[in-house]
Formats: structure tokens, sequence, C-alpha cells
């Protein structure tokens, strides 16, 4: 595929017609009073660019605009108003500098508003040389394409440099998105500038012809080491450094690259499987369809309660339940910036003011050392859970509305005949927590309760990894042997957001997609479960399922029930015969 | 009273370095790969990255071809839970990260070039990626580690850096 949109030079006949255009007329039309020319200036070295525009502006009144100053060349690219001021420059051929005579020569005219221009001749050759179908920017042989009056741009290396350099910053501007890139016959020479442009323009690029560019050093190629990470075909034919020595200095630049100038270098399929993670990624995981449907209620329950009416959750605890949490700081990765708010990403937080209301209880293990600190921060029973409730932000989460921000693997756990749920996500911070560290019982002996008392931190948004012990208690309700919630800097999406939820390799009855979108029990209406308390949704959710009853004979049949699980079953068993057809879903 | 999670961190640690192993060089593939996390139970709840693996053993040759490896323990909580027998479990939460190596060389030395290519011994390690990790392990790993104590085990890339050449 490449070798045949990047073959011999092809686009060179277009790239003749192009100034004949005519679209592109608009750009050869000259003013004169707008002529501009380029001068070349040797024998300044022994002093600064400026010195030498102040003194050539000393001598002969004219203003130098300095293109370019190599001073290994010992070339001075520069441009002065007119052709006249150009000629006037060169009568002072041989004028002493330094201690060196200058030399000045005539490079090209340039138009003035064609420079005014170049930024619209750039978007125009993008227009004409890039293929939105094969997503490819041909560039090959643009220097000897161009319209003669553009010829100045590429009098020298460093002109035509700067005019790719442009070009590869205007093409990133239009977000072009090029996989294929072409800039064979161009003589780019050695200029690591371009090359690094390029890969700054185009990280994603996937296909780069740099053929005939007289690319010498193999140190060249190598300022893209790491930059192009899904390159997968060079061509440099053409180049001194198309050498099988420097064939594998080449290989090893690009991760992923699998051909050289149309020569297999890797396997591109084992290259694959080595650079991917083997496990297939999906977004949940649930061992069985009953704990799917069970699970996905529950935690959709728990976080709407945790949210909303977060005493109401404690009913779900027992004596010996227990509820703690930590949080870590390490920075991974960085969320994107959008998701960032304006407030965040102007504020650099320390660990107080970011995690204040967190701090006097975080129980990160790696940190918290002592058997009498460790076991303060794991809160046992209700009222100890209700305290490091209170003491918590209020907070919002997405998991109904966005659900696929967030991930969920359930298990069952045989030996306590629980299941196990852990979630991942984030969710806003939404208001102070409603006590203190330092009221009621809360926190006795902890060393850190009066420092942090008055710490709470700024509102925002975390992301956070939580695991529940659920245990199936009398009547069809829950109980919470253990809640785990880990709280981190908010990172955006998490690791399985772009996992098109791919099935289980295994022959486990793994279900997969979205937990919420897909949840039976979201067939009972919101507004009817909005006034039931929890456990009697707990309750109706089993009851939906099981008996696949409509949403309003399940109420009927719990409520006749009076809201105990297994006398509704039995009611529904012994009732079965007489339920009317249009009862069921 | 002694402390009950006073043996987790260095639990924790040698699961990790396991996963981290190197082959030797007299090791079979098959000998190697029985070194990655011995601590499973057959038959154990394995979850990667939301993929279910009923058999320690699938498990274990899967991740035998892995690139080379880095993790590091950054926090952890746990819970012990009793469970109405002498043997109590913990549920051990724990925030881990990992990176790769992308040179393009597993850990067992395969790679896909097609011409001698020369590379450095060390890996080219990728970004950071995070993991949360989610253990259910007995109660017996406080008498030992080399012991089938993990009956869940759930590993979940939760952050993926987006300028990694590894990919999930």
């Amino acid at each position: 595929m490449f070798q045949s949109n990047f073959g011999l030079n092809q686009n060179l006949v277009d790239n003749r017609n192009y100034s004949a255009s005519p679209s592109n007329q608009g750009f050869v039309t000259t003013n004169n009073a707008e002529r501009g020319t380029v001068v070349e200036v040797t024998g300044w070295t022994n002093a600064n660019e400026k010195d030498l525009v102040s003194f050539i502006h000393r001598k002969t009144k004219i203003n130098l605009k300095i293109v370019n100053a190599d001073r290994n060349s010992g070339v001075l690219t520069a441009s002065v108003k007119s052709e006249k001021d150009a000629n006037i420059l060169v009568k002072y051929n041989g004028i002493r500098f330094a201690g060196e005579s200058l030399k000045i020569n005539i490079v090209s005219a340039i138009d003035s508003s064609k420079s005014n221009n170049t930024v619209t001749l750039i978007k125009n050759i993008l227009a004409s040389r890039y293929d939105p179908g094969t997503m490819m920017l041909n560039l090959d042989g643009l220097r000897n394409g161009m319209n003669p009056e553009f010829q100045g741009l590429f009098a020298t290396t460093q002109t035509a440099s700067k005019f790719f350099l442009a070009l590869m910053k205007i093409a990133s501007q239009q977000q072009l998105k090029v996989e294929s890139l072409n800039l064979s016959n161009n003589d780019l020479g050695n200029s690591q500038k371009d090359l690094i442009e390029v890969a700054v323009s185009f990280p994603t690029l996937k296909n780069l012809a740099l053929s005939n560019n007289n690319i010498t050093k193999i140190e060249t190629i190598e300022k893209l080491k790491n930059k192009l990470p899904y390159l997968r075909e060079l061509w440099i034919v053409g180049n001194p450094i198309d050498s099988p020595s420097f064939s594998s200095d080449i290989i090893k630049c690009f991760p992923r690259l699998s051909i050289l100038n149309g020569v297999p270098v890797r396997d591109e399929g084992k290259l694959t499987n080595l650079l991917s993670f083997p496990f297939p990624c999906a977004s949940s995981f649930f061992e069985s369809p009953e704990l799917q449907s069970v699970a996905i209620q529950f935690i959709t329950t728990y976080l709407n309660f945790w949210d909303n009416d977060r005493m109401s959750l404690l009913n779900l605890f027992t004596p010996e339940s227990q509820f703690s949490y930590h949080f870590d700081t390490t920075h991974i990765v960085e969320a994107s910036s959008a998701s960032i708010s304006i407030k965040d990403s102007r504020t650099p937080n320390s660990v107080a003011s970011s995690w204040g209301s967190y701090i006097s209880n975080s129980r990160n293990l790696m940190r918290v050392s002592g058997i009498k600190s460790r076991m303060s921060k794991v809160f046992k029973g209700r009222d100890p859970i209700s305290d490091a409730f209170q003491s918590l932000p209020t907070s919002k989460h997405r998991l109904d509305k966005d659900p696929s921000s967030y991930s969920i693997e359930v298990v069952s756990v045989p030996i306590l005949n629980a299941m196990e749920i852990c979630v991942h996500g984030s969710f806003v911070e939404t208001g102070s927590p409603k006590k203190s560290n330092k009221e009621g019982h809360f926190k006795n002996g902890s060393k850190y309760t009066a420092y942090h008392t008055s710490s709470r931190s700024q509102l925002s948004e975390r992301s956070f990894d939580r695991s529940l012990l659920v245990i199936a208690g009398t009547g069809g309700s829950y109980i919470v042997a253990s809640d785990m919630l880990l709280l981190k800097q908010y990172s955006g999406q998490g690791g399985w957001s772009s996992d098109s939820h791919r099935g289980p390799v295994s022959s486990s009855p793994a279900a997969s997609g979205l937990p919420v979108a897909q949840a039976p029990s979201s067939a009972i209406p919101a507004d009817i479960v909005s006034k039931l308390s929890l456990s009697q949704q707990q309750i109706l959710n089993r009851v939906f399922e099981d008996t696949k009853l409509t949403p309003q004979y399940s109420i009927m049949l719990c409520e006749q029930s009076n809201w105990d699980y297994n006398t509704a079953m039995i009611n529904f068993n012994n009732s079965r015969a007489q339920i009317p057809k249009d009862a069921f879903l | 009273m002694s402390d009950p999670t006073a043996k987790l961190e260095n639990f924790l640690k040698a699961l990790l370095k396991s996963l981290d192993l190197q082959p030797l060089s007299e090791q079979s593939p098959e000998m190697y790969a029985n070194t990655i996390l011995p601590q499973l139970q057959t038959p154990s709840r394995v979850i990667i990255n939301g993929t279910p693996y009923g058999s320690k053993q699938v498990f274990q040759q899967t991740w035998a071809t892995l690139p080379s490896t880095q993790h590091q323990l950054l926090s952890y909580d746990a819970h012990l839970i009793p469970t109405g027998q002498p043997q109590s479990i913990y549920s051990i939460l724990a925030r881990v990260r990992v990176r790769f190596d992308e040179s393009g060389r597993n850990r067992l030395g395969d790679t896909a070039d097609l011409v001698p290519v020369s590379r450095p011994p060390r890996p080219l390690y990728s970004p950071w990626f995070g993991v949360s990790l989610k253990l259910i392990a007995d109660e017996q790993l406080n008498q030992t580690f080399e012991c089938e104590c993990i009956s869940s085990f759930n590993y979940r890339i939760t952050e993926k850096p987006e300028s990694s050449v590894f990919t999930l």
C-alpha cells in the first residue's frame, strides 16, 4: 500500500501542475511596491548577528531582517525591503567588519505579498496534497514542484527547513489526521528540527517516507527515537544512511517498525502480541447471571444512598461489619485537560489542602504502623461506621448516568456465602463532611485527631476503587461484612474505557457490557423506587427478578407479604395459577 | 494482641515479585510458569482486567508470555473477616503500579525480529500503569507465604498512560 502510494515520484507531475491551478492564482499576484529580496552574507562570524545588522544599517541605512544565521557554515541569510536595497547592499561587498571582509550575494527576490500569504499557500498545499481517505499527506518533491514565485522559500536548506516546520505546524493546527507522510525528494539533509516537528505534529504516524533527502547522519534518525511509537513502515532509500550497517540502529528507534525500505524487518503480528497485554480487557465481570442482577442492583442502590442518604446504609451493617478507607497521592497518569476544572488546574495543592478530610483516618497500611493506630482506623459496628461516614465529604457518583465510566467485578465468596463487589470509577465531592473527626467518640486515641480536626479538603473529583463483601441475610436482606474504599487523584477515564466489552475467554458465564444499562431491574420506575426504603428496594428487586412479574404486581406482592422475601415467594408459588398473564413481563 | 495485618505488606510484595520474576536459564517455560503466583489456590477465582481465568495453569502460562514487568506496591488496606470456622480470611485492597518492557522482547526471550537487531540486555520500560489489586486470602499466609492461600485474585489496570507503546 505504502509502495504504491509513495512510488517513484508519481506525484511530481501533479506537483508541476500545482502552480497552474486556477485555485492558486491568487498567490502569484505580485505587487512591485512590496517586493523583497533575500541576501546571503558571509565573513561575519567574528561578531554576532546583531552587531552585523547594526553595522549594515549604520553604513547603508538598510534594515536587514535575519532569516537564519548559521555559524557552522558561516552563512547568514536575511531579507531586505526591496531589490533596490539589495543592489545597494551588494555595492558594499568586501567592506571590513570585525576584522574580516563581508561577502554579500543576492539570492532571490521575494514577494512580500506572497510572504504574507505563505500561510495561505501552505493551507492550499495541504488541501491539494492531503487525502483524507487514506489519511496521507504527500509532500513528495514539494520543492521541485513549487511555483517559481515561491522558489525563494527553498533557496537554502535553512529556509526550506523553516517552510517545512511551518507546514507541519499548520497541518497540526488543522488537526489533519495523518497516518502516512511522504517527505521524499525534498533535500531535508540532516535537519533534525524538521523530523522532530514531524513527530510532534503527527505522533500517531504509521508510514513515513524520507527517501532521497541527503540524510547522511544516523543521529538525524535517532533523534526520532521513541517519538513515533506507531510507525510501522519507513523508507530511507537514496540517503547515505541507507546502509545495512545502520539497519539495526534504525529499527531500534521505532518500536513498532515492521517494514524498512519495503523489506519486512519484524513479524508484525508477533510484534503486536509482544507489545500488548495478553489478557483481554472487559469493563465488567460477573461470576453468574444471578450475581449480575443482584450485584448491579445492590451497588447502584448502595452508591445512590451513599450520595443521597448515607446514614440509611447503616441498616446493612452489623456489629461485626468493617469499614475503612485510605487515599494514595501517587500520580500515575494525567487526566485529560478537558476533565479538570479550571480551579483544579490552577491550584497546586498540598496534600493537606487536597486530602484534609481524609488524612486523619486514612488506613494506608504502607504508612500506618503500630497495631493501635492500625486498629483505630478500621471502623467496626454501626456507631463507629456512622461517624466515619459522616466524616467524609458528600459526593455524587454517575453510575446511573454514565455507567461506562465505571468498571465492576463480582465474584462469589463461598466460605462466607457472600459476594464480593469491586467497583472502580470516580465521583465528585459535593459538600464538606457533616461531622468533624473530633465529634462524638470518633477516633479516640488517635494522635492525629487534634491536628486534623479543622482540616477540610477542597472539593474535587476523585477516582476510587471500592470493595464490598456482601452476605445474603434473612428475608431477602443483605449484610455488608466489609467495605474498603481507596481514593486517588482523579485520573480521567479508567484503563477499561476503550475496550469493546469483550466476553470472557473461559467457560465462566461472565456478562459483558454496561452494568446499569443492562440491569433488568431498571424496568422498575424510578418514582416507585424512590418511595421505598433501601431494604424494601432490595426485596422488591429480588421479587421482580425471580417472579418476572411486572413492577406493579411485584410491589403488590411485596406489600401483601409485609415486605418479606420468603413470604412473598411462598405467596407467589401458592397463587401462581391465579395470576393473570398480563401480570408477567 | 498481635497485629493481624503485620505480614501483609511482605506477602503482597512477595506476590508482586513472583509476577516480575525472570525465568532462569535452566528452567523450561512450563517450570517457569509454575513459579508465577504459586499462592493461587487450585481452583481459584482469577480475574485479570475483567476476564476470568478458571485455571491457575492457564493464567500462569499466559502471564509467562508477557514482556518483563516491574510492579511497585503503592498502598493497601485489609480487613480480617471471621468465617465461622477456625481460619479467618483477609480481604485486601491494594494500589499497585506496573510498567512493561517495550524493547520488543518477552521475558522468555522471544522477539519479532526478522533481521538481526542488537538490543541492550536491560528492559526499556513503558510509563507506569495504575493497577487495583483485590485479593481474598486465607489466614494461613501468616505461617508461610509458600502456600496456596489465595482464593480470589482480581487484577484491574485502572490507569493507562497515553504515551505508552505497550497497549491493553
